[in-house]
């Protein structure tokens, strides 16, 4: 990747950054509510994944969405309109932080169910199979869903009926408190894809470059054989299961060690050594991405509350 | 229009033909609903099964298996594909075998074909229909013969139709494939090979809307699903004895159509709810709960529910019989409604 490339890419998992570090202060302040899961230090599997998809590829995020919607290009306002529970955002308000999505650009959903959006996102490739597009979908989730007979399912499923979905499993080593040396059997998720004669890649997930040519190949690799892969992100849950999680159950060399893995600060790293970028350029796009937050945060606490006619009309279509 | 008698399953077998001869979007997935046919080293497997009772025997031949596909058995799997299916513009008609084992797809029925609409701001239509076998009377014991209408009527965000005759099947099939909503589609597989007068032609039956299937004053019965024949059989034999039994079918059971039953008791001032599913948190308590909270200076007596028992369905066929209420049973019930006697519950 060219410089200009990096530094854009740097740029976008800053805003994604600037934006969860924004959502954890204020998730933490009274005027607060519901549940919020930041992807702090996962960014670069976003950007990595997301920027190499098409607009009309179809997406299913987790709860843990934050960075998908960003990277997926989400107006900043309207997703801090959905959680402070606006009409003016994706979800008019329904859904909150947990399910940001935006259905009318083929973002089906986040899903609140650890593993629920697998076999959905499947089952949407398998529509562009059937109708003869070559769209594909693409899937997030968490080293958690691996257990759930929908992972397992969907993946079966996907096999068998080769059909064009990428399955991407951000593994940041911890299902909700439990490491993974205690939830998987093996030493990564990926051995499950193997089992299923998936096409299938480990990376360094807080690599970017890695991240980014391993999902071009894939996806490329998916629309073009209509068959499924399996990549695993190997990365790092920095803020915990949920804002507010004390992280007790973390060592402490454990997070220093990731934290000097930071996605933002391995490609500042090498942007600075083999393209001789200053570092005011950084503190520059960070300043920019903080006030972009800011500014959404701002407009979107001005926004109004959904009427009673906007939850009873969402439940079933009326017409087609 | 050409009319001629059809069973319950042959017409819903129509109903899917023509459905999916009239819009390419509607597929069909499901465990063995092409029944192995079309396997390249066995060509002679035509078509071997169509699903355990044949519903849908004979449409792999004519759509093949890209439109009928035997799925994995894995409900969550292919019941969750569907929903995705649907959400990117196709219309899935999916066959759960038993209504007993919509349980192990459970979740994406709940949480993700309800609510995905919902949740993301009515943005989207997810046009499913979940095909499933319902009820007792098989000798097919206690995870073979549930009926479980009340569980997904609860749940907002899904329609829920059950016909009690072939006409109706058809006629609201059509409706279910055509709606933009999820509709969970259940079929009785004791009414399978019962006839019924059915138009050739597709034609459709709007969902919530129920229907009257026979007139009188004396009393009012609701039957649900299987329960509507029953009644039936039970009112023609009241009629001997100069009592005339309003038999309605609700068709479906959400939304439902509480106003037909309401206009019915103005008239009769009794209700007796014949249904042969559990009592509790049932579809029978619904109505009698919404039927009592505006009909109370109306009615002439309680209303009065006629259920399976509060045990799960048994195997041996004295057990089963007794669990399933019977003509005679709905007989004494009205009687003694319209008579002002106590009624000694048969439980």
């Amino acid at each position: 990747m060219d410089k200009n490339t990096l530094i854009n890419k740097w740029k976008a998992m800053s805003l994604i950054r600037e934006f969860d570090l924004h959502v954890k202060e204020f998730s933490q302040s009274d005027e607060a509510f519901g549940y919020f899961h930041t992807s702090i230090g996962q960014e670069a599997i976003s950007v990595g994944i997301i920027h190499n998809m098409r607009k009309d590829d179809f997406l299913t995020s987790t709860y843990r969405n934050h960075s998908h919607g960003i990277a997926r290009g989400l107006d900043l306002r309207r997703m801090y309109a959905e959680m402070l529970g606006r009409e003016t955002g994706f979800c008019k308000g329904i859904g909150g932080s947990m399910h940001i999505a935006d259905q009318s650009q083929n973002f089906i959903g986040s899903m609140g169910i650890v593993a629920g959006g697998i076999p959905i996102a499947v089952g949407a490739a398998f529509a562009s199979k059937y109708k003869k597009t070559d769209q594909i979908a693409i899937c997030f989730f968490g080293d958690g869903a691996v257990h759930q007979g929908a992972f397992h399912e969907g993946l079966e499923f996907s096999v068998k009926f080769n059909i064009p979905v990428l399955f991407v499993c951000e593994n940041n080593l911890y299902a909700e408190s439990t490491a993974v040396e205690y939830h998987l059997i093996h030493e990564s998720a990926i051995s499950y894809a193997e089992s299923y004669d998936l096409r299938s890649a480990k990376v360094d997930g807080n690599d970017l470059e890695l991240v980014d040519q391993t999902g071009r190949e894939f996806i490329e690799w998916v629309r073009q054989n209509q068959k499924p892969a399996f990549i695993e992100c190997m990365t790092y849950k920095m803020s915990g299961q949920y804002e507010g999680d004390k992280q007790t159950y973390k060592p402490t060399e454990e997070i220093s060690f990731w934290k000097s893995r930071d996605p933002l600060v391995l490609l500042s790293q090498r942007l600075i050594n083999d393209f001789n970028v200053e570092t005011g350029v950084f503190s520059q796009m960070e300043f920019q991405n903080k006030h972009l937050v800011q500014v959404a945060f701002d407009s979107a606490k001005k926004d109004p509350y959904p009427s009673v006619d906007v939850m009873r009309n969402a439940v079933y279509a009326e017409t087609i | 229009m050409t009319t001629r008698l059809l069973n319950y399953k042959d017409a819903i077998n129509e109903a899917l033909r023509q459905e999916m001869e009239s819009d390419s979007r509607v597929f069909l997935i499901g465990e063995d609903v092409a029944g192995g046919a079309g396997r390249d080293d066995f060509p002679g497997a035509t078509d071997a099964w169509g699903g355990p009772f044949g519903v849908t025997k004979g449409l792999v031949t004519q759509f093949g298996r890209e439109r009928v596909i035997d799925s994995l058995l894995a409900e969550t799997g292919f019941v969750g594909a569907c929903i995705g299916a649907a959400f990117a513009g196709l219309r899935p008609v999916a066959e759960i075998m038993y209504a007993d084992f919509l349980g192990t797809s459970f979740d994406q029925i709940l949480n993700h074909a309800a609510k995905l609409r919902f949740t993301y701001g009515g943005i989207s239509s997810i046009p499913l229909v979940i095909r499933t076998v319902t009820g007792a009377g098989f000798r097919a014991a206690s995870e073979h013969s549930q009926m479980l209408i009340s569980i997904y009527s609860h749940v907002p965000g899904l329609k829920v139709v059950a016909p009690s005759n072939a006409y109706d099947a058809k006629g609201l099939l059509i409706s279910a494939i055509r709606d933009p909503d999820p509709v969970i589609f259940m079929e009785h597989k004791r009414l399978y090979v019962r006839e019924f007068i059915v138009p050739e032609t597709p034609y459709s039956i709007p969902i919530g809307k129920g229907d009257i299937k026979r007139v009188g004053e004396s009393i009012t019965i609701v039957g649900v699903q299987k329960m509507v024949n029953t009644a039936l059989d039970a009112a023609e034999q009241l009629e001997k004895e100069g009592m005339y039994a309003e038999v309605i079918d609700p068709r479906s059971y959400s939304p439902i159509d509480i106003d037909l039953i309401c206009e019915s008791v103005a008239k009769t001032g009794f209700l007796l709810i014949v249904d042969e599913s559990h009592p509790r948190c049932s579809i029978a308590s619904d109505i009698s709960s919404q039927v009592g909270d505006v009909m109370f200076s109306s009615l002439k007596g309680p209303i009065k529910m006629l259920t399976g028992l509060h045990t799960p369905v048994p195997y041996s066929p004295p057990l089963e019989d007794f669990f399933i209420p019977s003509v005679n049973e709905v007989i004494r019930y009205c009687k003694a409604m319209i008579r002002g006697e106590k009624i000694v519950n048969r439980f």
